[in-house]
């Protein structure tokens, strides 16, 4: 089915791919090409503004060497050059652009160059034009004091032409003219003619270059902004004119568009219908899954609830005394938060009353010299607080292989409260307690029986109706022409393939449901009575490939599995099926995990599972890329009755169970690593050797249970 | 990781004209600077194919035969010669500090020492060669090829040769002139009659062009600004026409790049035609036509002479 879902969506996604690449390139490509375009002329003119810093600093005389100018007239060539492959690539026919930025920039280049030419000149000459016509000055006061007036005012502009600006055109030809008449003046034999005239040749070459005075305004930086910014705005507008043109490609946008919606609709609609199909058949198998899953959790809460959670006080230690563990409920008789405290203790450490430390100890040695066990000896245990407790006490020797002793095991059960229960009510509390039981127990057949009752119901109106048309049929079979109030026949055909298309599926769910019940009574037998289900050799990977199988409509639609088995596994001494349902927690905890953060487009998310050797064991990883826990969650993740999923979903059992499959039975690890928003990973190592399984034998159970004198000192365990 | 960038193809050279200068003595004349920013490899690389007569079409001319490092950047010739024992119809300016120039050439047609590479390479009258005859030789040349791909991480290509021989030239860069000496306040470095030639210099105007750091390179100035130097009676050589072959503009006809008069004592003849055989002869053309004096003196053209000798910078190192 997620090749059918690939396969439909394959094309639809090429499609809009391209639609929107289309979109892009007929909407984007020329403001691109057009920033570019804009930087680069902006560099220019900044470059531009620099040049005309420099010929206005030559000019006024600030500056006397072009190096400065030549730099800036250099890098403004580099910039046209840069401005030029520009254009090219945007506009190679030049068809378009009407006002050239470029040819803009080459001029007043050109300018520049043509400026530092004839400004060299230009300043040379009216420096000794001006130093000549001082000492003419002079000389003329005394060979002739009216021309060295008449020299006056051609002085004065010549020694303000120095500075460009200082004089303009129109005054330098009247100098001239005014020169001119003052050298026909002079008579040839005067001693100043020559100079005469070499200030007037001066005079010319300045006049020959007065184009300068001009140059200088022409350059001014703001006209240059100007022009350039009016070159860029007539290049955007040739160029928003030619897309313009483009309107061609807009309506194909268009035509495509459309033509991609009416496919893609097309699309999600047969999708709807598949998906449609696909939750009908997936609801039934789901149904089975979670009756089975709770099953499996009903299961492994009645036997944590028989060894972990009972309320006997259970510990054992070594042949010195010291404790090697004990659980919750003995931690609480000697008055100890946690079991973990105990361990490494002796029984010195504990707040016994000195009287019954050393009758514990005393038994104690004595079992360990004979190996002999005690059962179910009634004694009455005080503590340092002054607590008394009625206890009812087993202990046994722990052997070794080779049958020595290695330590013991007590269980102390305390009666106090039941004693005293007992002396108040014989039997009130224990009904309640059945009842409460019984309250689970219905909750467990509830499902599979309200699914019978329900397929019960069809199938009595399906009896109805067939006696109606077996009635109908009679009548018809004596009355010569059908009654007015007889059905079309058509009318009965119709409700007659009705039934037959869904009372053979009514009975067979009935069928179904009726079988989950006596399954679930039955296992409630086998719970009650746990015989010794042995460990067997077993191929994990089997039991991976089996559990993924199973749980398949739990993730097919949320994730990708991914199996990466390691050929090489040893055979592996499990509880088989422990082992399946552990993997098929962790499998459809990961399947939740990913449906919690996938929206329904996301791509699928992965669940990995793998398997390898790892140190003397084997290590099985399930990891997924779903949302993960907060450390909150992680932290509480292994108690029983915890759980993140919706009422009706989750029990709050699977994990609380898998942690004791893994460590109480099998002497493995399990551990996990999840990071908020990437995923979690759990890894489950079991050990190749077969560790200690059932702390307790069920023959020793029975052996407490039977023995008639202390039938109600006994564990409330008794009642299962 | 190898600790230095690879040059691109896009490398510029930062030259020292574009930097702000202090202001020596309050003279438009300005020490040369050291060049920054080059690469060794390319520059030695560059340094190679100058001395490489493989460049020319029949192997006999390399750059250094016509740009002599050990005289002064040229050939010492009116023209310089080229393949085939040919000579070429213009003088050969120097190669010394020629990326102060504002372009390259006496008529200024190449804008950059990059693009200069390619004029002497295809000059039927100088190395006469192409691209893909150069290309093929320092191909089968594997110690050549080794060394391009150490300074560019791949193979030789136009642009490339184009890149070392310019970061070569680059570093061509002649320091110390006694003058710059004086510029930088060594009173000692040049003599009284040197700084009496460095008036009489300023006084006739030839520093208005021959000014900053190269003393003239950075602007083209007509030859023949206050006399016609291009009379009737000269023979007319297209090369006369300086920058207007390059432009076609009335306004370019006979206007050179100003020479730069760094070292100019070790760089006779001159002019682009090589017309005048001694600094003597040619500031005596200078006065006459640019500057437009009328009898230049002798004992003043023999002082500004003494100043021009203390232009002669140090020949850059490692470049013989």
């Amino acid at each position: 089915m997620s090749h059918h879902r690939l396969a439909s969506w394959g094309p639809l996604g090429v499609l809009s791919g391209a639609v929107l690449g289309f979109a892009f390139w007929s909407l984007l490509d020329r403001g691109v090409g057009l920033e570019t375009l804009h930087n680069k002329i902006d560099n220019a003119a900044v470059e531009l503004r620099t040049a005309t810093k420099a010929v206005q600093r030559l000019a006024s005389g600030q500056a006397w060497d072009y190096d400065a100018l030549t730099a800036a007239s250099k890098r403004l060539r580099k910039n046209a050059e840069s401005l030029r492959q520009t254009l090219l690539s945007y506009d190679p026919d030049a068809e378009l652009v009407t006002v050239d930025p470029l040819a803009f920039l080459l001029r007043d280049i050109d300018e520049i160059e043509q400026f530092k030419t004839d400004h060299s000149v230009y300043r040379n000459a009216t420096r000794a034009a001006d130093n000549a016509l001082r000492g003419l000055t002079e000389a003329f006061e005394t060979e002739s004091p009216s021309t060295a007036i008449d020299l006056l005012p051609i002085a004065d502009t010549i020694h303000r032409a120095r500075v460009l600006g200082g004089v303009t055109p129109g005054e330098l030809k009247e100098a001239s003219q005014e020169l001119n008449w003052v050298l026909g003046q002079t008579p040839g034999d005067s001693p100043n003619k020559a100079v005469l005239a070499s200030v007037a040749r001066y005079l010319t070459t300045i006049r020959d270059r007065d184009a300068i005075l001009e140059t200088v305004a022409a350059l001014d930086a703001s006209v240059a902004g100007d022009c350039l910014e009016i070159a860029l705005a007539s290049v955007h507008h040739a160029l928003t004119e030619r897309s313009n043109n483009d309107a061609v490609r807009q309506r194909i946008f268009i035509v495509l568009l459309v033509a991609a919606l009416t496919y893609g609709g097309l699309l999600i609609n047969r999708q709807r219908q598949t998906a449609g199909e696909l939750a009908t058949l997936n609801a039934a198998l789901e149904r089975r899954v979670s009756e089975r899953t709770q099953d499996l959790a009903a299961e492994h809460h009645l036997i944590e609830s028989l060894i972990t959670a009972a309320p006997n006080g259970v510990f054992w230690k070594d042949t010195n005394g010291v404790y090697l563990g004990c659980n919750r409920a003995y931690a609480r008789l000697v008055e100890f938060d946690d079991e973990e405290s105990i361990v490494g203790l002796s029984d010195e450490h504990l707040p016994w009353e000195d009287e019954s430390r050393i009758k514990k100890l005393a038994i104690e040695e004595e079992l360990l010299r004979s190996g002999e066990a005690v059962t179910n000896r009634v004694a009455a245990k005080r503590l340092k607080s002054g607590v008394q407790r009625e206890l009812v006490v087993s202990k046994a020797a722990l052997t070794g292989d080779d049958g020595s002793i290695t330590g013991i095991v007590g269980v102390y059960t305390d009666v106090t409260e039941l004693n005293r229960l007992r002396d108040r009510v014989q039997n009130g509390d224990r009904l309640q307690a059945v009842g409460q039981l019984a309250a689970g127990i219905a909750h467990e057949i509830n499902t599979p029986i309200q699914c019978a009752a329900a397929n019960l119901t069809f199938l009595r109106d399906a009896v109805a109706t067939l006696l109606g048309i077996a009635e109908s049929c009679q009548r018809d079979h004596h009355a010569e022409a059908p009654t007015e109030t007889t059905r079309p026949a058509a009318d009965w055909t119709r409700m007659l393939e009705r039934l037959k298309q869904h009372a053979p599926a009514a009975i067979e769910e009935s069928d179904v449901a009726i079988g989950r019940v006596t399954e679930i009574v039955r296992a409630m037998r086998v719970m009650s009575h746990p015989g010794t289900a042995a460990k067997e050799l077993v191929d994990l990977n089997t039991l991976v490939e089996s559990a993924a199988t199973i749980s398949r409509n739990r993730w097919k639609y949320t994730a990708e599995l991914q199996l990466d088995l390691d050929p090489e596994l040893p055979l592996l001494p499990v509880l088989t099926n422990d082992i399946s349902q552990l993997v098929l927690n962790l499998i459809v905890n990961a399947a939740d995990a990913i449906t919690e953060v996938r929206a329904e487009d996301d791509p699928l998310g992965t669940i990995r599972v793998a398997t390898r050797v790892e140190s003397d064991g084997v290590l099985i990883e399930i990891a997924d890329n779903g949302g993960g826990m907060t450390p909150e969650v992680k932290r509480r993740m292994y108690e029983q009755f915890f759980t993140t999923k919706e009422v009706g979903k989750g029990t709050g059992q699977g994990l609380a169970i898998s942690h004791d499959i893994v460590v109480t039975k099998h002497g493995g690890r399990i551990e996990c690593d999840s990071e908020l928003g990437e995923g979690t990973t759990f890894r489950v190592w079991l050990p190749m050797a077969d560790a200690p399984a059932e702390p307790e034998s069920a023959d020793e159970r029975h052996e407490a249970v039977d023995d008639p004198q202390d039938l109600l000192a006994a564990s409330p365990g008794a009642v299962y | 990781m190898a600790a230095f960038r690879q040059p691109s193809d896009r490398v510029n050279f930062r030259h020292v004209a574009s930097r702000t200068k202090s202001n020596y003595r309050g003279k438009p004349i300005t020490p040369i600077e050291a060049p920054t920013g080059l690469d060794p490899k390319l520059v030695a690389l560059g340094r190679r194919l100058f001395h490489d007569p493989r460049l020319s079409r029949d192997g006999t001319v390399s750059c250094a035969s016509c740009h002599d490092l050990s005289q002064g950047g040229d050939d010492g010739q009116c023209f310089s010669i080229g393949v085939d024992g040919q000579p070429g119809d213009i003088n050969a300016p120097t190669v010394f500090n020629s990326a102060l120039n504002i372009a390259q050439f006496w008529d200024g047609r190449a804008a950059n020492l990059r693009q200069q590479v390619d004029g002497p390479i295809h000059h039927p009258k100088e190395m006469a060669s192409d691209w893909a005859e150069v290309l093929q030789r320092i191909g089968n040349d594997a110690s050549l090829t080794a060394a391009f791909a150490s300074a560019f991480g791949g193979p030789a290509t136009a642009e490339r040769v184009r890149i070392a021989i310019e970061a070569f030239e680059t570093s061509l860069a002649t320091l110390n002139a006694p003058f710059d000496g004086w510029l930088q306040g060594d009173d000692d470095a040049v003599s009284k009659e040197a700084l009496e030639g460095f008036e009489l210099f300023k006084r006739h105007g030839c520093i208005s062009c021959h000014q900053g750091e190269a003393v003239g390179g950075n602007l083209f100035q007509r030859l023949g600004v206050m006399r016609e130097y291009f009379v009737a009676s000269r023979e007319l050589r297209p090369s006369d026409l300086g920058r207007f072959n390059h432009t076609q503009r009335e306004q370019d006809r006979h206007v050179f790049r100003v020479p730069s008069l760094r070292n100019v004592a070790l760089t006779g003849p001159y002019f682009h035609d090589g017309s005048a055989l001694n600094l003597e002869d040619a500031v005596h053309v200078m006065l006459h036509y640019q500057v437009g004096a009328d009898e230049p003196d002798l004992a003043e053209i023999r002082k500004i002479v003494v100043f021009l000798n203390t232009l002669t910078g140090d020949t850059p190192k490692e470049t013989l």
